[in-house]
């Protein structure tokens, strides 16, 4: 039996009981078990349980010591079990956070987003996510159309330019640039760095920087990007900076704050720490290992 | 752009019988990953010059003798190969009856601007007993274990008890209870000096006076130490106290909770976890009959006993490598601006629209003996940068109205890098000093150092507790 079918076979034995309203579940806190009457409204998302602090081995012998260790990690353990497998509340939120994490790669980002935070919007000769996911080599090229976007709509050789992109999760970006675009903005102009027209591209890859770079001339390019998503966040962001950026520059030649998201560091302060780092960059006229 | 560097950090302890000098290092170190923002924390302590226990001299019973004091220090730092300009940071802490002698205050300060730039003096029961359990290895006990531990520090004025619950002090307590509040003669083991606290509790023991008469001083300090070590049970079992207890109990901070263990430390722990010494006046005073009653107690018997990492060194140990916090990498600091000294922490109140505001507070801080005050950031509900402009901007508001430069904030959560970069924005001309990742409570003082050289973390020194009040 594959996994979906026996999530399916699970799930469906368990709505049987609820509408008999025989299902007991003493120690299990999750209202799903404990309503008697099939009411669609009266029950919890799974996914907003705090899994951290819930607590499912029933009568634990040291409560204290099993919340710190849950505390301690947003890996799931003690997780408690039915017979040799995995309580169905354990299973389905598993399924509902990988679905989390599916959504945020194949999920897009607004049309009235970039407009929203001025940035000009652009796309990579990916063509829809599917061509995306399988070639990232056109992730990180521009057409004539999208270059000529850019030739119109954008300072050129700033010393910042800023850039946003989807990459693997569009969550991230809905998530954090509306805390991290004003705090990093705010850093560079504290520090007196004229900055180019932010830019959002579709369906980019990390490299796109280069393409960009090519045409712009900037000192210094940043490209805020959507991590792959994993089943602890999917809203996780990295910031990627390269000096002088061009085709051909090698990645050794770029520096990398990653894990920007709320359960890592916040997008406001990272917005601020890059801000430092930006202008560390830009002193140095070095970035990646050279900065080192 | 170095993977970690160290600090020279020295302890010294001015207790009520002796005196001790301990240099340490401090290895700091990032410890996220390459890719994540940098958090530089303290990851390695070692001992590199361990001084030798010296008498604390005195001018006589009410003075410290601040010139011996200074000459042992210097000989101290000779002997290690150190010159006061190379410490980086460290505490000289007054303990015991020591603290309670007329100059004491006026010495130790005196001797911490010659101990080295950032050398900060402290007292206080209560930091003693927390500097003695961190010292002893007690706090890191009972992390690993997973428990409650009791440190008691039994010295020569005092007994100071620190509760470390899983790695945090939760509580404390100081008892006038200690090995050299009577002093004896080597030669005769007759009394020559009874401290203030001891002749109480002789006069409780012994109301008519005729066990002196009979020259029976062993009888007679054995009964008191008995009834010292009763009080000591009483304040530990929080059972209620006895008129008598009231003349020695000094502080008790502790809850009311279960304790799974203790760790003896402090010169008379030695005698605790190796009885049988014949020769009980070999020390001039009876630390050793103290702990032969310690032994005999319910605290001892009643509870699992640990061995502690340190004894005799422990407050030493504590004060030397365990009083630096490092607040960094993500945090603001005009040029220029540190250190400063004797911050008080300043908690805001909440006003009518549910805004914070400190003015009323750093209002109790307006006299001279302040450079500056900290202002404290409670948790928000959330670190939205509009959440944070709004906080800069009240911030910017009443940082002008409250005296003293530079305007230090210390936020409670990871915040500092981008409040201090808005507060900079709206005012351009005060210098600023914006940390995080320190913990801190309501009437806690503080010393910021310099900031390092690497990665812009800068070391901070908590003086006073967090539950004291």
């Amino acid at each position: 039996m594959s996994l979906e079918d026996s999530v399916r076979l699970i799930v469906e034995e368990l709505l049987k009981g609820m509408e008999k309203g025989k299902i007991q579940s003493s120690n299990n806190k999750l209202p799903l078990a404990n309503s008697s009457i099939m009411d669609e409204c009266e029950i919890t998302d799974l996914a907003e349980i705090d899994l951290q602090r819930y607590l499912q081995v029933p009568n634990p012998v040291n409560k204290e010591l099993y919340e710190e260790m849950k505390l301690s990690t947003p890996a799931r353990i003690g997780v408690w079990r039915s017979g040799p497998r995995p309580l169905t509340d354990t299973l389905l939120r598993f399924r509902a956070d990988h679905a989390v994490a599916q959504d945020s790669v194949l999920g897009v980002v607004p049309e009235e987003f970039p407009a929203k935070y001025n940035m000009v919007s652009i796309q990579t000769l990916c063509k829809s996510k599917d061509e995306y996911l399988t070639r990232p080599d056109l992730g990180r090229k521009l057409d004539d159309e999208n270059l000529q976007i850019l030739a119109k709509g954008c300072l050129k050789e700033a010393m910042v330019q800023i850039i946003v992109s989807d990459g693997l999760s569009s969550k991230a970006v809905e998530a954090n640039i509306p805390n991290l675009l004003p705090a990093l903005t705010q850093g560079l102009e504290g520090m007196g760095v004229r900055l180019g027209t932010p830019i959002f591209v579709r369906n980019g890859r990390v490299a796109v920087m280069d393409t960009i770079g090519e045409e712009l001339k900037p000192e210094v390019a940043v490209i805020l990007i959507g991590e792959r998503p994993g089943l602890g966040t999917a809203e996780s962001m990295s910031a990627y900076m390269g000096y002088n950026p061009r085709l051909g520059m090698v990645e050794s030649e770029r520096t990398v704050i990653s894990n920007i998201h709320k359960g890592g560091t916040p997008a406001a302060e990272a917005g601020a720490h890059l801000a430092s780092l930006i202008k560390k960059i830009l002193d140095a006229k070095a970035s990646g290992v050279n900065l080192e | 752009m170095a993977k970690e560097m160290t600090l020279v950090s020295v302890g010294i302890d001015v207790g009520t019988t002796t005196t001790q000098l301990v240099i340490s290092q401090l290895t700091l170190v990032n410890v996220m990953p390459g890719s994540q923002v940098p958090k530089v924390e303290i990851t390695h302590k070692s001992i590199s010059y361990m001084g030798k226990v010296h008498f604390t001299p005195f001018e006589d019973r009410r003075h410290v003798d601040g010139t011996a004091l200074r000459e042992i220090v210097a000989k101290e730092y000779e002997k290690a190969g150190v010159k006061p300009e190379q410490i980086d940071t460290g505490a000289i802490i007054i303990t015991g009856e020591t603290a309670k002698k007329e100059n004491a205050s006026e010495i130790i300060h005196s001797l911490a601007d010659y101990a080295g730039d950032f050398v900060v003096a402290t007292a206080g029961p209560d930091l003693e007993s927390m500097i003695a359990g961190k010292g002893s290895g007690a706090e890191a006990l009972s992390k690993r274990l997973h428990a409650c531990i009791a440190n008691i520090d039994i010295g020569g004025g005092t007994t100071n008890i620190a509760y470390f619950d899983r790695g945090k002090c939760i509580g404390t307590a100081c008892i006038n209870v200690g090995g050299r509040l009577f002093e004896v003669d080597p030669i005769s083991h007759r009394l020559t000096y009874v401290s203030s606290p001891a002749q109480k509790i002789i006069n409780y023991c012994n109301p008519n006076n005729n066990l002196v008469s009979n020259g029976n001083d062993l009888v007679l300090i054995k009964n008191c130490l008995k009834s010292m070590v009763e009080c000591v049970e009483r304040v530990i079992f929080q059972e209620t106290l006895l008129p008598q207890d009231n003349c020695l109990v000094m502080t008790n901070l502790l809850p009311d909770v279960k304790i799974d263990g203790v760790v003896f430390s402090g010169g008379v722990a030695k005698y605790i976890y190796l009885p049988g010494i014949k020769e009980w006046w070999i020390h001039g005073d009876v630390g050793p009959l103290l702990a032969e009653a310690f032994q005999e107690s319910r605290i001892n018997k009643s509870l699992p006993v640990h061995e502690g990492a340190e004894t005799i060194h422990a407050t030493v140990l504590g004060a030397g490598a365990h009083t630096v916090n490092v607040s960094g990498s993500t945090i603001t600091v005009s040029e220029h601006t540190l250190p400063v000294r004797n911050v008080p922490a300043v908690y805001p109140e909440l006003d009518m629209r549910g805004k914070f505001s400190w003015l009323k507070a750093a209002g109790n801080y307006t006299d001279s003996l302040y450079r500056t005050v900290a202002l404290i950031v409670p948790p928000l509900p959330n670190t939205d940068f509009q959440t944070i402009l709004s906080l800069a901007e009240t911030l910017a508001y009443e940082l002008p109205l409250i005296k003293g430069e530079p305007k230090v904030i210390i936020a409670q959560q990871d915040i500092a890098k981008v409040l201090g970069q808005t507060l900079q924005r709206l005012l351009p001309a005060s210098p600023l000093v914006c940390l995080d990742g320190i913990e801190l409570a309501f009437g806690d003082f503080l010393d910021i150092a310099k900031p390092l050289p690497y990665q812009d973390a800068v070391p901070v020194i908590v003086k006073t507790l967090i539950f004291a009040r």
